[in-house]
């Protein structure tokens, strides 16, 4: 092949200039610190390392959600050991109190520490955390507990429900409850019930059952031919009759509510239950025990969720009791000193059934928590080895292509200078 | 019977052979480094000789009879198809480089990190719904990726205007080219008249034809004339672009209606001015690169070009906007209010990349997102959680089933595929065709050596024709001066 002296310079430079970009790239490599800079690349390990970006994220959140929930449940434990100590108090001074010896005087005086006793509920029952009250639901910005005892709640017709249950992710779908409704703790007391039954118990007077999700578009409920459908309510089923085709065409499900509640205007349960439409969910409320059967027809599951509630100016059974020993500490009432016993007994376990809930759930996030720290751990370090340039290799690298290329410029500089030219004279 | 003066002839023609060698030498040296320069050479013969003469056919010197440029016309045609080739893939090398840029990922500011932003801002919502730092913090994000979002778009159109400015420029570039090839083609034809090679010419004509064959495929051919000259055609695609002395003008055509964003259908055509506004077809070259980054929307096998990125960032804002919005209607805000739409959702106009934007309701009263599944307290975070579990959601998309994340991932993975192929069949085109002109100068490049060889050669010839001169003059001298001397 004939060389000629443009074709040497020409490839000299071609290949001057791939050393060099050679170079550059170990260069890049090595001042950033990661094997690659742009997403060509390395296609395949850019997109990875997105991905595993994205849960390294996800997974400092949810270790912040996870120590948010923990600091939310140790308050919570504070306060429901804080009732603890208050019940075993007041059983000391109930016990005392219940000895035959004692003068009116000495139960007055009784009364007295048991009325301080019964405003440490109160404050127990409002006890804040960050601000928010921890008893009260959905409505942190609320106090639970009105200083007579009753459920404040912002005033009006305020409700409690059971389902007001703040859930926090701490991971994909896995979520875990941070509060407890005050109503577990307090309970419900109208006047007239009776003090004896347990806290459970004394909730189980009113109820909503809710129903499923309608999917009226893709289940639509055919009731042309009219759909009946019983509730039992105290202790009898009443049967309920709906017409109309509901396709959310013709009519959709505040039409559907309007017919049940027709229906039930013109039923037995009149004034007792009522419907309504929440979150596209048909609620039936009641002011007594009741379930309701056929209901899958009209896209109900029977009895899917019970829940109860406290309304605002609803009496704390808990503080019922104590106005009770009060009343009859003051009364010099020995029968009635001793019945508190086992009230303050039912409580007790109440409150303890509660506290160990608490511990089972720190248990839980305790775990999570450090589950997150591990796969953290194991996300930086499969991210590490994806994108990070392992230094020594590329150091190597470098001083090789260091190397090629000073040897590339010496060899050049040695193959361009002599020519014919300078050997004649 | 020989003359006297004969011999002299013989030798000046030596000398002129030499001196007209070492002219060409010269003029290879001088032009070593001139782009496009083929290597001349002599053509010498020995002259015409004398017959009849008793003694035998006397030689009568030396002639020279033409000077030829050494140039393969099989390489020139192999090199400009491969540069178009070349050419093609380093323009689009080069353009997804800077879109690589635009979404600069892996990095601290991509679309990655304000989305892991926002839904981490929605985290803590869920956890203090009430709280008013939350809610200003996720409406804050929220705009952050908008905006980000906004500003990739921005850059796509304004890409695509700035493809559309360098292919408008190619063209003229092309007229320039063909205007300049069509001119040199009248002087070769007249100065060829007589049949010798216009060397010089020519190098500066297929010069012009390789920088012609970076932006465009073409095709040439050249057929002889009547006398000893010859024509000289160029076609793009079929299609003459230059024809001997004439060239087809080529223009740009501006699609009626004004280029809006949103990327659908071309921008400006390239037509034949000569032939009714025909579209050209272009087969290869920078110009091809560049029109397939500009128009390439990936659909039907065709390229992708910026327009499939930018229906991508337009799929993604409308379908992220109809998701999050369907759930935010859903919720209920902290006055009590059914949610309206967290993003800007009209119903009038479609959602893009570029009018993607937090609801202004939203922003001025950030108690209005509905992080509420009913209107029973401040701490109920029941729709933060599910418009949370959007992320998981795989169904916003139309061209692709997964979620948010992915489809993100699957716009950078598209690009940096793309790239990475433009990368590799940049290094290897330009490979074949590095060793293609290499061939070229190793054909017709100058070789000093081969030249300064040349030039003691032709040095000494001379020498060797002068000295024939001085010894002829001795003879003569001999013969007119001191001949018939004897007893003066």
């Amino acid at each position: 092949m004939r060389v000629t002296n443009s074709m040497i310079i020409n490839n000299l430079m071609r290949n001057l200039n791939r050393n060099l970009n050679r170079m550059e790239k170990t260069q890049r490599n090595l001042s950033s610190g990661k094997k690659f800079v742009n997403p060509s690349d390395d296609p395949i390990g850019v997109s990875r390392s997105l991905r595993l970006n994205t849960e390294v994220a996800a997974m400092a959140q949810y270790k912040r959600n996870a120590d948010d929930v923990l600091s939310w449940l140790s308050t919570t434990e504070m306060a429901a050991k804080n009732i603890n100590e208050v019940l075993k108090r007041a059983k000391e001074l109930t016990v005392q109190a219940a000895s035959e010896t004692n003068s009116l005087s000495e139960r007055v005086s009784i009364a007295e520490e048991i009325k301080e006793l019964r405003k440490q509920l109160i404050t127990i029952g409002n006890t804040t955390y960050a601000g928010s009250y921890l008893f009260s639901g959905f409505k942190t910005d609320k106090p639970l507990l009105a200083e007579d005892g009753t459920y404040d709640l912002g005033g009006g017709t305020n409700k409690l429900t059971f389902d007001e249950v703040i859930e926090i992710n701490i991971g994909v779908g896995d979520r875990i409850s941070e509060n407890f409704v005050g109503q577990r703790i307090f309970g419900l007391y109208s006047p007239g019930d009776d003090l004896n039954i347990t806290t459970a118990e004394s909730l189980k007077q009113q109820q909503i059952i809710t129903g499923s999700y309608l999917d009226l578009d893709n289940h639509p409920i055919d009731a042309t031919a009219g759909l009946t459908f019983s509730v039992t309510y105290g202790g009898a089923p009443v049967p309920l009759t709906i017409n109309g085709m509901y396709d959310n065409a013709a009519n959709d499900i505040n039409d559907l509510r309007d017919a049940i509640d027709t229906a039930i205007g013109l039923s037995p349960l009149d004034g007792h239950v009522s419907v309504s439409v929440v979150n596209n969910k048909i609620v039936f409320e009641a002011d007594g025990e009741f379930s309701i059967q056929s209901g899958a027809d009209i896209g109900i599951s029977e009895n899917e969720k019970s829940v109860s509630k406290v309304t605002a100016g609803n009496k704390s059974q808990l503080i019922a009791i104590f106005d009770q020993l009060i009343a009859d500490l003051e009364a010099d009432d020995t029968d009635g000193i001793s019945s508190a016993l086992t009230r303050i007994d039912n409580q007790f376990y109440n409150v303890n059934a509660i506290i160990s809930e608490i511990g089972v759930k720190v248990n839980r996030v305790e775990l999570t928590s450090n589950r997150i720290l591990d796969d953290t751990l194991n996300l930086k370090d499969l991210l590490s080895k994806n994108e990070d340039a392992d230094i020594a290799e590329v150091v190597m690298n470098l001083k090789m292509q260091e190397y090629v290329y000073q040897a590339s410029l010496s060899g050049g500089a040695k193959i361009i200078q002599p020519s014919l030219v300078d050997f004649l004279r | 019977m020989r003359t006297t003066f004969g011999s002299f002839n013989i030798a000046t023609s030596g000398l002129f052979a030499s001196q007209r060698a070492l002219d060409i030498t010269s003029h290879n040296i001088s032009n070593a480094n001139t782009d496009g320069y083929s290597r001349q050479i002599t053509k010498q013969r020995a002259s015409m000789p004398i017959y009849g003469d008793p003694s035998g056919v006397v030689g009568t010197g030396v002639e020279t009879y033409d000077i030829i440029r050494i140039r393969s016309s099989y390489l020139d045609a192999k090199y400009w198809g491969q540069n178009k080739t070349y050419r093609e893939w380093n323009v689009k090398q080069a353009q997804l480089e800077s879109l690589e840029g635009v979404f600069n990922e892996p990095s601290d500011t991509g679309i990655r990190i304000v989305m892991d932003e926002f839904f981490t801002a929605l985290e803590e919502l869920s956890k203090l719904p009430g709280d008013s730092t939350c809610r200003v913090n996720v409406i804050e994000k929220a705009n952050m990726l908008t905006t980000t979002i906004n500003r990739n778009g921005h850059e796509l159109v304004n890409a695509i205007r700035d493809v559309n400015f360098s292919i408008k420029n190619k063209v003229s570039q092309i007229n320039s080219l063909s205007e300049q090839i069509a001119n040199l083609n009248k002087h070769i034809f007249n100065f060829e008249l007589g049949g010798n090679k216009a060397n010089d010419l020519r190098d500066q004509r297929n010069l012009l034809l390789d920088e012609l064959s970076s932006i465009v495929n073409i095709t040439v051919t050249e057929m002889p004339g009547p006398n000893g000259n010859s024509y000289m055609d160029v076609k793009i695609g079929g299609i003459t672009l230059i024809d001997h002395m004439n060239y087809n003008k080529m223009a740009t055509v501006d699609e009626p209606g004004e280029f809006t964003e949103l990327g659908s259908g071309k921008i400006s055509r390239i037509v034949w001015e000569g032939l009714d506004n025909q579209e050209v077809s272009i087969g290869g070259g920078e110009l091809r690169g560049l029109l397939d980054v500009r128009d390439g929307n990936g659909e039907n096998h065709s390229y992708r070009g910026i327009p499939y990125y930018l229906n991508k960032l337009n799929e993604f804002a409308k379908g992220f906007t109809k998701a999050f919005n369907a759930q935010h209607n859903k919720g209920i805000d902290l006055g009590g209010s059914q949610g309206q739409d967290f993003f800007y959702e009209p119903a009038a106009e479609e959602i893009n990349c570029i009018n993607f934007k937090v609801n202004s309701d939203i922003i001025a009263n950030p108690n209005t997102i509905a992080a509420s599944s009913q209107g029973d307290g401040e701490s109920n975070n029941e729709n933060v959680k599910l418009l949370i579990e959007l992320r998981e959601y795989k169904g916003m998309f139309t061209t692709l089933i997964g979620t948010p994340d992915d489809f993100v991932k699957s716009i950078l993975s598209a690009l940096a595929v793309d790239s990475n192929q433009a990368k590799r069949m940049t290094t290897n085109s330009q490979a074949l065709t590095d060793h293609t002109y290499n061939s070229r100068l190793s054909e017709s490049g100058v070789s000093l050596d081969e030249e300064m060889t040349n030039m003691v050669k032709f040095q000494q010839a001379y020498n060797a024709s002068a000295r024939m001169i001085t010894t002829l003059d001795a003879i003569l001298d001999t013969t007119v001066n001191r001949l018939g001397l004897v007893g003066r």
